[in-house]
């Protein structure tokens, strides 16, 4: 071991060593952003154009007191479409909750496109349109679907970016009304 | 059936690597040249059954049977025939078989070239270091990237390949160029392997690699220029190189690669960098295998990356022994492997050489670690980080300029050292030219540090290129008499590796330029436009004629009918379209080109399917963008001067031992006076 | 001779350093809002594309970022204020140009501390081979390899 040459040699190995190791934690998981800091932050505000609503629109502040579910979709989007029942039965069950609101804002798609899917799929809570994608990049969405809960006073208290279950949109709301 | 006979097939290629391996060890342990002699016939064994998997593939895809789940998952009977062929290599799986396939020919052709020495020890371990790494390409496909899987119900259709893979006819040649590229390097690596093993690393490995080396980075370019004319002919984004990983990967073992081509020369020259040049071949085989773990595992986010699959862990694991076996052996060999040898000046083509290698290497580490970097900072802290064009661009554009001035002035340093007339007498000229063009770019309003130098470098080099190959066909005019026509002929014939390389360089000066010129010039722009209705973008009128849907079984495709002018007169109607695939929900766009020798016009329609009225469209004037292919082009043209096999010189009597290597030298002008 | 020799590179320095000065001076004047917005917008990755910045994506949500970046610029918001703006909603993931601060000291750092090393440690062998006395063949060493090639004078 008196070379110098050998010595530069363990330094290269124990170098690769090193960088192989740290790849081999990466292998297995897939490199999905996780989103921005959002959770326990104050919601974005919105005031977005509800679909076929001639005019009317759905702003954050006018939801104030109320335990909120926003709802990132669009028409094209396939776990958009498989978590469509999810949400349609979560709907069913709180619809008469005063202090509940779901909001589906529609993200990267055309109003003749969602008015013919919202027709078909019977959805009946509130759809807001967001041509702009200013709510969208106020959440810092990087798809959908994407689901944020918000409490009453106005706080994100959960967010889950992927399809969610009827069992994830209860938790989302638990956390809403205990934060 | 198919997929029996695929399998049967694919199990022969790993018993005759096996076998290969086995009988090579065991003739080189008992030096025993019957084992050896019958050793080397396995790898041609191992090509009839890379070429019979392939061909049974190829049965398959075309026959649209879709029992095979690559075939379900990548062909539809719509598919048109072209990109029903390339759908050999439109996923993972696929691209393993055809990787598996160069790398039999490319070991089949070495065993033909050295069918003469095939009991020489160091030809029979690389033969046995080259059917170990094919031995691994096989054995990925008996396990967890098997082509041949079955489906378990036969569906009526199949899926089709990936809408970006079935745009273009270009990802019928730009995939397999990559793969010869990358696979080639396995040549000069079993060879370097091999001369660690034997303790010959000396000169002789390099000269019966050089070929091999010059081949397979030759691919590589091609692969790498036609990737990007795929991403700015089909991805739509208006470049052609975005610092993704996937096409990192393949700068990687690019950038290593060309640091041995010229460091080779000081080797051969003086003998000197015997470690560094064992390690330039063993880090750029590395680096294929690491690039292809970074794209095919999916650890990182990339636009190429179509398919991944659980090989991670397999080709880590690969590249482990590889990178830890090879550093090994250098350390084994550590006292043998130190030549004697010294630089006598720092203006000199040996010293130029050293710089070229750190600049080199010095490129090769801020891609690696750029492209890694996010990997790192994950599993350092859990950050989610992003490393992009504008690091990418501040780190490798000062290296590139250096480069870019280093290429222009090297090739007319003598070796050993330079005198100051010397320098004046070769350099003068040139420089001025070089010098001269920066101010006509300033006057004609270039700014920015950046473009001028590479246009003042630019110009040095072709400069230096021009006066090389004119004072080469002087002298052999004068020496012979002969005309301009026949002693240029005759002054590459001479050393086709000198004007070979100076052909190469002659065309990354064409890049170079296109590249400079994109980055100051290009101008773009976001219209939306009514039926009817104009806009101008830097004197390019565009007028919005229509809409046009066109539904097949395959896709729909709605494409913007676009006048173009310029001053009055109008250049053509161009219509860039957005297809939705049945496989796919988002939709492709895929630009139209007007392509130019000064300029491209480059229109890409952004808006939805469902308007017609109203399109946006994004106009941009990319100038100089031909040339970069151009470029690429005469850099292919170069490389094949390069491996014209040398003339001998009027010898009388001819020479029965491996040709030397040939000295780079304008000979005319290295006598002293 | 030696004097002219030297003039001539004396005046295509000044000539180089002079055109570069020129080019470097700048176009005068205060940058306008679209290449504010667009210098702004390279620096972002566009979220829901792959290895593309926010100002060559054509998705939705770039354009809704470019409009944001904007409002923002029209708003006489400063380029820092309005990249902070986006890291503070999207993290450090937005910046397609890793910050040089913490662990980013490996990405900016480490390239350059290994080219210095790498050219310290070239310079430094080419002194040392400088200093070394060359070994001089002798008419004999040339006499032995002449006739070892065949072509003795």
């Amino acid at each position: 071991m008196k070379h110098p040459l050998r010595w530069s040699a363990v330094g290269v190995g124990v170098v690769v060593v090193l960088f192989l190791s740290v790849l081999s934690t990466q292998v297995g998981s897939e490199p999905t952003y996780s989103g921005g800091p959002i959770v326990d932050r104050n919601a974005p505000a919105f005031d977005l154009p509800v679909l076929d609503g001639n005019g009317v629109h759905v702003a954050l502040r006018s939801l104030a007191g109320k335990s909120v579910i926003v709802n990132f979709w669009n028409s094209w989007c396939i776990p958009c479409q498989e978590e469509t029942p999810a949400l349609k039965e979560f709907w069913n069950r709180h619809a008469k909750d005063p202090d509940f609101a779901l909001v589906g804002i529609v993200r990267d798609d055309t109003t003749s496109e969602v008015r013919a899917y919202v027709k078909k799929h019977d959805v009946g809570y509130t759809v807001a349109l967001d041509p702009k994608g200013e709510a969208a990049l106020a959440y810092a969405t990087t798809g959908q679907p994407e689901t944020y809960a918000i409490s009453p006073a106005g706080v994100v208290t959960g967010k889950q970016l992927s399809r969610v279950s009827v069992d994830n949109l209860e938790a989302l709301l638990g956390s809403a009304r205990a934060g | 059936m198919k997929a029996a006979l695929g399998v049967i097939a694919i199990a022969l290629g790993t018993s005759a690597s096996v076998l290969g391996v086995m009988t090579l060890a065991v003739g080189l342990a008992r030096h025993d040249p019957k084992l050896l002699l019958a050793g080397r016939k396995y790898v041609f064994a191992l090509l009839g059954a890379a070429v019979l998997a392939v061909a049974i593939m190829e049965w398959a895809l075309i026959g649209h049977d879709f029992s095979l789940k690559y075939v379900a998952e990548n062909n539809a009977r719509g598919t048109p025939l072209l990109f029903t062929i390339t759908g050999l290599w439109a996923a993972l799986e696929g691209s393993i078989l055809l990787w598996t396939l160069a790398l039999a020919v490319y070991l089949a052709a070495t065993a033909h070239r050295f069918r003469h020495r095939a009991t020489d020890p160091i030809v029979a371990w690389a033969t046995l270091i080259g059917l170990l790494v094919a031995l691994f390409f096989f054995a990925l496909m008996l396990g967890p990237a098997n082509p041949f899987r079955v489906m378990s119900s036969i569906p009526f259709d199949g899926r089709g390949p990936n809408p970006l893979l079935q745009n273009h006819p270009l990802m019928a040649f730009h995939p397999p160029m990559l793969y010869l590229g990358y696979v080639g390097f396995t040549i000069p690596f079993s060879f370097a392997m091999a001369a660690l093993i034997t303790g010959r690393f000396g000169e002789g490995w390099l000269a019966d690699t050089r070929r091999a080396t010059i081949i397979a980075w030759g691919f590589l370019t091609i692969g790498i220029i036609l990737g990007g004319w795929w991403s700015y002919e089909v991805l739509g984004w208006g470049g052609f190189w975005a610092w993704d990983p996937v096409e990192n990967a393949s700068l990687l073992p690019w950038l290593t690669g060309t640091a041995f081509i010229h460091s080779v020369m000081v080797q051969e020259r003086r003998g000197m960098l015997r470690v560094w040049n064992l390690s330039l071949v063993i880090a750029t085989f590395c680096l294929t295998i690491l690039g292809t773990f970074l794209t095919r595992s999916g650890v990182l986010n990339s636009v190429h990356s179509f398919s991944t699959s659980d090989i991670g862990p397999w080709l880590l694991t690969f590249l482990a022994v590889v990178a830890g076996s090879g550093i090994a052996l250098i350390a084994w060999r550590a006292d043998k492997l130190h030549a004697p040898g010294r630089i006598d000046s720092p203006v000199s083509r040996e010293a130029a050489f050293l710089g070229n290698n750190l600049l080199f290497a010095g490129l090769a580490f801020v891609v690696l670690l750029g492209t890694v970097y996010p990997l790192l900072a994950e599993a350092l802290n859990g950050q989610q980080l992003s490393v992009g064009e504008p690091y990418f661009d501040a780190m490798t554009t000062p290296l590139g300029l250096a480069l870019l001035f280093l290429m222009a002035a090297a090739p007319a340093l003598p070796w050993r050292a330079a005198s100051g007339d010397l320098l004046r007498r070769r350099l003068a000229i040139p420089a001025w030219i070089g010098a001269g063009s920066m101010v006509i770019a300033v006057m004609l309003d270039t700014r920015g540090l950046v473009p001028v130098l590479a246009f003042g470098f630019a110009a040095f080099a072709l400069a230096n290129i021009a006066r090389s190959i004119y004072v080469g066909v002087r002298a052999r005019r004068r020496a012979n008499g002969e005309g301009w026509l026949r002693a240029g002929g005759r002054t590459v014939g001479s050393n086709p590796r000198l004007y070979g390389g100076l052909i190469v360089h002659t065309g990354v000066v064409l890049i170079a330029i296109a590249l400079a010129s994109f980055g100051t010039f290009g101008s773009r722009r976001e219209v939306r436009l009514e039926r009817g209705q104009s806009a101008t973008v830097s004197g390019y009128t565009v007028t919005f004629l229509g809409t046009s849907l066109d539904r097949s079984a395959q896709k729909t495709t709605k494409s913007a009918r676009l006048r173009l002018a310029q001053g009055g007169d109008v250049l053509g109607v161009y219509a860039p379209s957005i297809s939705t695939f049945p496989n796919s929900t988002q939709g492709i766009g895929t630009p139209s080109v007007r392509t130019g020798i000064r300029e491209d016009v480059y229109l890409t329609l952004v808006s939805s399917l469902s308007e017609s009225k109203q399109v946006t469209v994004v106009v941009a004037v990319n100038p100089m963008v031909l040339w970069l292919w151009i470029g690429g082009g005469v850099m292919a043209i170069g490389t094949v001067v390069a491996l014209i096999p040398v003339r001998r010189r009027d010898r009388a009597t001819s020479d029965p031992a491996p040709a030397p290597a040939q000295p780079i030298e304008l000979a005319s002008e290295e006598v002293p006076a | 001779m030696r004097m002219r020799r030297t003039a001539q590179w004396i005046a295509l320095a000044l000539v180089v350093v002079g055109a570069l000065f020129v080019a470097t001076r700048g176009d005068g004047g205060p940058r306008s809002i679209d290449e504010r917005v667009r210098e702004i917008a390279s620096g972002l990755r566009c979220v829901d594309c792959q290895s593309q910045s926010v100002a060559s994506s054509s998705t939705t949500s770039a354009r809704a970022f470019r409009a944001d970046i904007r409002r923002r610029v029209e708003a006489g918001q400063s380029d820092g204020r309005i990249r902070r703006a986006f890291v503070d909603t999207y993290g450090e993931f937005i910046l397609l140009r890793p910050s040089g601060s913490g662990l980013g000291l490996i990405v900016w750092g480490l390239p350059v501390l290994v080219l210095v090393l790498g050219a310290g440690g070239l310079i430094l062998a080419l002194r040392r081979w400088r200093r070394e006395p060359r070994l001089i063949a002798t008419d004999a060493d040339e006499q032995l390899v002449a006739d070892e090639r065949g072509t003795g004078r």
